[in-house]
């Protein structure tokens, strides 16, 4: 069992968007733990819940109808569920940062890059403008921007999606934060590119000893860079474990089915392993097991009743009553 | 597939038209004005009949009288019961209003799919004319187009819907250079659509929204200006019982009997005020960005 | 069976870029000369990353924008100078699936409209009754439900739509259809479900596919062969076999390797490419690949590669497989060529 203690912990969280057409349950009681120094994966498909528990955590849920109605996240043991804007500001960047998917439009268009740096360090930091230069630039040389002497006064029009997700983790990093959130950091990426990002961001990680956070739909993804690894569906963690666990033990039949359903290099089959049926329409979310009704294993238990989690080894966790002993 | 049953609620239907109801009935006072505007034209049709004078009926006993029980806006220098030219004047104000806007609707918006669509010359055409129409203050280029025809109402609805037609040839253009881009014409090329299928079945329904918010305020406008023109004595002529004519013949007595004046203007005021305020009802029920 | 269906030459899309020097034309070369043929009844992946104009080759095949040079021969006919009136029939044998199953399906009609547009356009179904009943005829080979019809595209998940998208492009019984990265928008357990389905179909009509994707692993499982594209050109084309066992363009090779294994036993030594894309409006002299290229020699600055067979089937744009180049064989000890497990002499440097 691994030992290292837990720099973030997610305790039954739920977070809800309010709409006019009714409650929409996004994250519906979430416990997640990150260990200090290790890349914690969130797996799952569109709808999961997986963005909106990255969001949660940021506290970026402002100016949208969702909030955080129950539940607490323990940065370091200390709750900042309930925390003032104020407060979660100095948080935010400082001791937890976050990259987005779009590269394309998480940057200002009409600002420097040097200056969205330097603003994001003199924000947390107390430094003079040419120190904090001088940060972004070391900062982006570790990125492995070439000429960041020049970046630094170029916009972010004038570089390609690959760098300027560098960028962004040169961004996201530069105050050395605790835990850095990507949420889909390689997905509007192309396959080369993203093999450079991957290997930087496990790079940085030695490098800076920042626990990371990879939220990805990309299970080959997962499998490269993560220590453990979350399965969200329909707003519920469904399985958890350690990287091997997931994939070599897997427990639950969600799980079962992503890993079956993509194809592999080079081993053919004539016909691809796929879940039937849809995410559930929030409106229309089944009872009993989320799962249940794309599940090939489903009984009559698991259509009534909800299943709670079962451990099936060492802290390997699954929701499904087929796990329960 | 039949899993997928279980998930959907067959009978939950949800067509942009249901949609855009919900989404109307919340903009209250959208449904005033619309409600306001319902009157107005059940009244442009019955007014004669319930005027309680008739509209050139001399009474020089009852000269410039304020308002009373018998004449509820009071009476003109001629006698005249105002209540009784307003309502009937609402038939013309708004006739008015309808055909102008309408025929600039459909000259506007054909410009605009064409110049839109098909782009380089006659793209280019199209705009330079309505960028020519735009440099002119609306009212000068009315008056203009008055002066060459001659005055009457029929003139009026032309110079009205002179004016009126590049705004809806640009809207109905830049709608067009957007939905152009969609892939869903894309497919429709694919499919083999014939140019003209194109643009009527898939790129006009999406410029209909805008259309119709922009019909809604151009009434309003339009209303206004045909009063104008009349109110200069470029439109209606007397004895005919036109807001803006009413408006005019007034004005001399203005000092003395103001409420000659003060209905024929909260008339208008009113009528185009109601218009405005559907149109930005519309634009909000209509559109898809302020979707929840 | 070996009859080709589609035959493309020399086939070029160029884009005018406008704010260059006045007098000077320049042109974004999205596809920069392509030639190949797709057989009857095969499926042919085109595969290559943002921007390597794969997207605009499969346009151009369905000649939704007009093509500047080359000809695209289909079932016999030559059809890159067909007028929108000319390519109606065409249109009957080839059509498109699109990428974003969201953008190609018009919000405003309904799905029932949208899957008549197709029978109404080509007289397939006259009367309100019979087009009815082949929409439905249309929704069930695609796997879905007859009360589907009413609906409006937003009511569906991205997945339905684009088995919608595919309905649509069966309407007309098509020979040929070219699908451009068709589940690239989905979800990963919606992504296999819409691949089986498009095998499926081409079983049971007898499809010939193009499908253009930037995800090597759904190319490989859908595909027979394979050609891969960089900046306008394509550098290797092979049968899926020989593509992914013995892949011989360097870009190939490092493709291949960038692509993540789901598997966490599975630790492997990848080459990672420096830099990026180059600009398609300015692209590199010579072989376009060779400003990242790990094994880049002289000649490549200066010459084009032509197309060598390096095998059955196997065909690769690199003038590391040129034999008859004195200047490949004397940096390389063997003929590569041969080479068949481990393509290039890795102590090149």
């Amino acid at each position: 069992m691994d030992t290292r203690k837990n720099i973030l912990e997610i305790k039954n969280m739920h977070t809800y968007f309010y709409t006019d057409n009714g409650v929409v349950k996004s994250v519906d009681g979430v416990d997640i733990e990150l260990k200090e120094g290790s890349t914690l994966g969130i797996v799952g498909e569109s709808g999961s819940g997986k963005s909106v528990t990255a969001l949660s955590v940021m506290g970026l849920l402002m100016g949208t109808t969702g909030k955080v109605v129950e539940g607490e996240i323990l940065l370091d043991g200390k709750d900042i569920t309930h925390l003032s804007d104020e407060e979660r500001r100095k948080i935010r960047g400082n001791q937890i940062s976050m990259i987005f998917q779009e590269p394309m439009t998480s940057l200002n268009p009409v600002m420097k890059i040097g200056d969205q740096i330097v603003e994001a360090i003199r924000m947390h930091q107390d430094k003079s403008k040419a120190e904090a230069k001088a940060m972004a630039v070391e900062m982006l040389k570790k990125t492995g921007l070439p000429r960041a002497e020049r970046m630094v006064n170029e916009y972010p029009f004038q570089l390609s999606g690959g760098q300027r997700q560098r960028v962004m983790i040169a961004m996201a990093l530069v105050c050395n934060p605790k835990i850095l959130i990507a949420d889909e950091p390689t997905t509007a990426l192309d396959v080369t590119i993203q093999a450079q990002i991957i290997d930087l961001m496990n790079h940085l990680k030695e490098e800076i000893g920042t626990s990371i956070i990879f939220i990805t739909h990309d299970l080959g993804v997962v499998a490269e860079t993560c220590d453990d690894v979350v399965v969200m569906y329909c707003g519920r963690v469904v399985e958890k474990g350690n990287v091997y666990d997931i994939f070599d033990r897997t427990a639950h039949p969600y799980t079962e089915g992503l890993l079956n359903s993509i194809p592999k290099l080079g081993q053919h089959v004539e016909e691809l392993a796929s879940i039937p049926g849809n995410v559930p329409n929030p409106k229309y979310m089944p009872k009993g097991c989320k799962f249940a009704p794309r599940c090939p294993y489903a009984t009559d238990r698991c259509r009534e009743e909800e299943p709670g989690f079962f451990d099936v080894g060492d802290g390997h966790l699954s929701r499904c009553w087929r796990s329960e002993k | 597939m039949a899993k997928e049953k279980v998930l959907t609620e067959k009978t939950d239907v949800n067509t942009p038209f249901k949609d855009f109801l919900r989404k109307f009935k919340k903009q209250k006072t959208a449904i005033v004005a619309l409600v306001f505007i319902f009157m107005l034209v059940i009244l442009s049709f019955i007014s004669y009949q319930i005027a309680p004078y008739g509209i050139n009926e001399y009474d020089y006993n009852a000269i410039m009288q304020g308002p009373s029980a018998a004449h509820w806006f009071g009476t003109d220098e001629f006698g005249r019961d105002l209540f009784s030219r307003i309502i009937c004047g609402t038939r013309i104000s708004l006739s008015v209003g309808l055909f102008s806007v309408s025929i600039a609707a459909i000259c506007g918006t054909v410009l605009g799919l064409l110049g839109g669509y098909y782009g380089g010359f006659l793209d280019s055409c199209i705009m330079r004319i309505c960028d020519v129409l735009f440099a002119f203050p609306g009212i000068i280029l009315a008056i203009a187009i008055i002066a060459i025809l001659g005055s009457g109402m029929t003139n009026v609805v032309i110079a009205v819907a002179v004016f009126s037609t590049p705004t809806f040839a640009r809207l109905v253009r830049s709608t067009t250079l957007a939905t152009k881009g969609n892939v869903f014409v894309q497919a429709a090329k694919n499919i083999g659509d014939s140019d003209a299928r194109i643009l009527f079945r898939h790129i006009l329904p999406s410029a209909i929204p805008n259309i119709i918010v922009q019909y809604t305020m151009s009434i309003g406008t339009s209303i206004l200006t045909a009063s104008s023109l009349s109110f200069l004595g470029m439109g209606a002529q007397p004895p005919t019982p036109e807001w803006g004519l009413l408006l005019s013949n007034g004005r001399t007595y203005m000092m003395t009997s103001w409420h000659i004046t003060l209905f024929p203007g909260l008339a208008i005021f009113f009528t185009v005020l109601c218009f405005n305020l559907l149109g930005d009802g519309l634009r909000d029920a209509l559109d898809p960005k302020l979707s929840d | 069976m070996a009859e080709d269906l589609l035959k493309v030459e020399g086939l070029k899309q160029y884009y005018p870029v406008s704010g260059g020097l006045p007098g000077k034309k320049t042109f974004v070369k999205a596809v920069d000369g392509v030639d190949f043929e797709v057989k009857r009844g095969e499926v042919f992946g085109i595969v290559g990353e943002s921007g390597c104009g794969k997207s605009t080759l499969g346009k151009a095949i369905c000649k939704l924008i007009e093509p500047t040079d080359g000809k695209i021969i289909l079932d016999g006919e030559e059809i890159q100078d067909y007028n929108s009136n000319q390519m109606r029939s065409v249109r009957k044998k080839v059509q498109m699936v699109f990428q974003d199953p969201y953008a190609s399906l018009n919000p405003r009609m309904s799905v029932r409209d949208i899957l008549a547009e197709p029978l109404i356009v080509h007289g397939l179904a006259k009367g309100k009754k019979e087009i009815d009943d082949k929409v439905v005829e249309l929704l069930r080979a695609v796997g879905m439900d007859d009360y589907h019809a009413r609906r409006y595209p937003h009511e569906f998940s991205g997945g339905q739509r684009q088995r919608i998208g595919i309905a649509r492009a069966l309407a007309v019984r098509p020979q040929l259809i070219v699908a451009d990265e068709p589940v690239s928008a989905l979800d990963v357990s919606i992504q296999s479900q819409v691949l089986n389905l498009m095998s499926k179909l081409k079983k049971e009509y007898n499809f010939t596919y193009i499908f253009i994707a930037h995800d090597l692993s759904v190319v490989e499982h859908i595909s027979d062969r394979i050609g891969v594209m960089y900046l306008g050109n394509f550098v290797e084309e092979a049968n899926k076999e020989n593509l992914y066992k013995n892949p011989m363009h360097p870009y190939t090779q490092a493709l291949l390797s960038a692509v993540p294994i789901p598997d966490p036993n599975v630790k492997k030594d990848r080459i990672i490419l420096e830099g990026n894309i180059p600009s398609a409006i300015n692209p590199p002299s010579g072989c376009k690949f060779h400003t990242r290229c790990p094994k880049c020699m002289e000649i490549c600055k200066r010459e084009a590669p032509k197309k060598y067979q390096v095998g059955d089937d196997h065909f690769v744009y690199c003038h590391l497989y040129d034999k008859d180049n004195p200047a490949v064989n004397k940096t390389e000890s063997k003929s590569p060529a041969k080479d068949t497990n481990e393509p290039e002499a890795e102590k090149e440097k």
